[in-house]
């Protein structure tokens, strides 16, 4: 049985389609604010041109309203600075258009709106290993997930770990569980016989895995036993996995980690 | 009067400070030492680390008497911090929490309480106004120019934050909205103090009013508007509240 989500909306308010916004942010230089620059495609809704645009940028208790203009007179400002944000972590956007004119049902009416924004960070890379809190941990203080899709997750217990944050950040979780973790990784990442590598290079989980790997070791060159299947293969996919981990361990300064709390100085 | 140099609580040290927390829960620690369960973390260098540029103290032993008086005394030293994003930095509110564990960590009556972690720890980003530490001075900044304009979110004990703050503080249209926040002030608010019955549920109470505003807040841009305006859009039932505050009503 197939489940459909039902909403009203009796405000006659119009819902401004993503697709319709793009908002590309610059964060902040030395010294400086964040820039954001935006483009807006709002021609083919039924706004009036006299219709005020605002764009708001907002982070719990800090927001900022800019003005653009009019729907029929957008202003078009090369970029923007967000002078109330020191950074832009965590920032959101929400789109407005509101009625210029005063009408029968009241003043500054809501025309269209489109909320909950994220912008696109220039030059950002996503994290390779995303964080995801998990309520049905109830047990275990984590679990790694291995999925084609969205790639590799570690799901931590939202009612055993108060900061997930700070838990993968500590000694213990770096020294104890990152290099376990690294090792199922990678072995997943090598584990298909059939897969596409030069196809998927720039966009699968798996050989986002596999070039970051290559980086830590200086590697220039797919590794061999990836290529045709040879009766070593197992054998070199193994060593490979041993030295790719070894490089982890080393980048975190893995050693003086667990000295801090094996309190061996 | 007690100086401590400002520091930030590292990974570990977050760790250890919700550890601290959870044997206070957990009743294994019923009275709090500064000496014993807050010093060692909050100087030791493995828990802790200093912040870039210049040295700067907080009072250990100032007693706050309400979340602006907190803020207020916070906002003036911070702001000389020399880190990227204030607001943002991890472990230092966490820190500051714990070196004012002692007065933060109690319940009306003064007894020893620790309610839930976000209190103390910055742990997800819709909670971060719970934050006793983060919360009134995210406030107190926002609202910088003015400060006195969102006391009806900043008037009670920093430990005890109270159901104004519960009910107007937790939603993102109200705390962004210049307009909501300083009408709510004059409505609820006579000078430092609450008025008679703004902290019940009943007509015309700031729990009514998160209500309303839910509502308005799908028609209205409440961000464009003053407080008048604001003001005359509320329903019949916060006329009272009006005329205790020399509001005049709205003929309707």
């Amino acid at each position: 049985m197939s489940s459909e989500t039902r909403t009203f909306n009796f405000t006659n308010r119009i819902r401004i389609a993503r697709e319709h916004i793009s908002i590309q942010v610059d964060d902040a230089k030395a010294g400086g604010s964040p820039v954001f620059r935006t483009r807006l495609a709002l021609d083919g809704y039924e706004f009036a041109a006299s219709d005020l645009v605002y764009l708001e940028a907002y982070r719990n208790t800090e927001w900022q309203r800019y003005e653009l203009g009019t729907i029929g007179a957008l202003k078009v400002t090369a970029s923007i600075a967000m002078t109330e944000f020191a950074s832009v972590e965590g920032v959101r956007f929400r789109l407005k258009v509101v009625s210029a004119e005063k009408t029968t049902s009241g003043d500054k009416l809501i025309r269209g709106q489109a909320e909950n924004i994220r912008p696109e960070l220039s030059g950002a890379t996503e994290s390779l290993l995303p964080l995801i809190p998990d309520q049905s941990l109830v047990t275990e203080l984590w679990r790694l997930q291995l999925d084609d899709h969205t790639g590799p997750t570690v799901h931590v217990s939202v009612s055993l770990v108060p900061d997930r944050y700070a838990f993968a950040r500590s000694s213990e979780f770096l020294t104890l569980a990152m290099p376990v973790i690294v090792r199922r990784i990678l072995e997943w990442a090598v584990s298909e016989p059939d897969f596409d590598w030069a196809g998927q290079w720039h966009v699968h989980p798996r050989a986002l895995w596999l070039r970051s790997s290559m980086e830590l070791l200086g590697q220039e060159e797919i590794p061999g036993f990836l290529g045709e299947p040879s009766d070593q293969q197992d054998d070199e996919r193994d060593a490979w996995v041993d030295d790719a981990v070894a490089a982890f361990c080393r980048q975190v300064e893995l050693e003086k980690l667990s000295r801090i709390w094996l309190k061996c100085d | 009067m007690t100086r401590l140099l400002i520091r930030k609580l590292t990974p570990d040290g977050l760790l250890e400070f919700s550890r601290l927390l959870g044997d206070i829960r957990a009743g294994t620690i019923t009275k709090l030492d500064y000496k014993v369960h807050i010093e060692p973390i909050a100087l030791g260098p493995r828990w802790t680390q200093t912040l870039p540029g210049k040295s700067l103290f907080i009072d250990l032993d100032h007693q706050f008497a309400t979340r602006f008086e907190l803020a207020g005394h916070l906002h003036p030293i911070l702001t000389q911090l020399n880190v990227v994003d204030l607001l943002m930095e991890r472990g230092l509110w966490e820190w500051l929490s714990l070196a004012w564990l002692e007065q933060l960590a109690q319940n009306k009556s003064g007894k020893l309480m620790v309610g839930a972690n976000e209190r103390y720890l910055v742990v997800e980003k819709w909670k971060r106004y719970r934050h006793l530490v983060l919360g009134p001075y995210a406030i107190y900044h926002q609202y910088r120019n003015n400060p006195a304009d969102a006391l009806c979110v900043l008037y009670t004990k920093p430990a005890q934050p109270g159901e104004i703050v519960g009910q107007l503080g937790a939603k993102l249209s109200i705390v962004q909205s210049r307009a909501v926040v300083s009408a709510a002030t004059k409505l609820y608010m006579s000078g430092s103090t609450p008025r008679r019955g703004a902290g019940g549920s009943g007509s015309g109470s700031p729990r009514r009013l998160n209500a309303v505003i839910e509502q308005l807040d799908r028609t209205f841009d409440l961000q464009s508007m003053d407080p008048s305006e604001f003001l005359e859009l509320l329903p019949e039932e916060f006329d009272s509240w009006k005329t205790k505050a020399g509001i005049p009503t709205t003929k309707r």
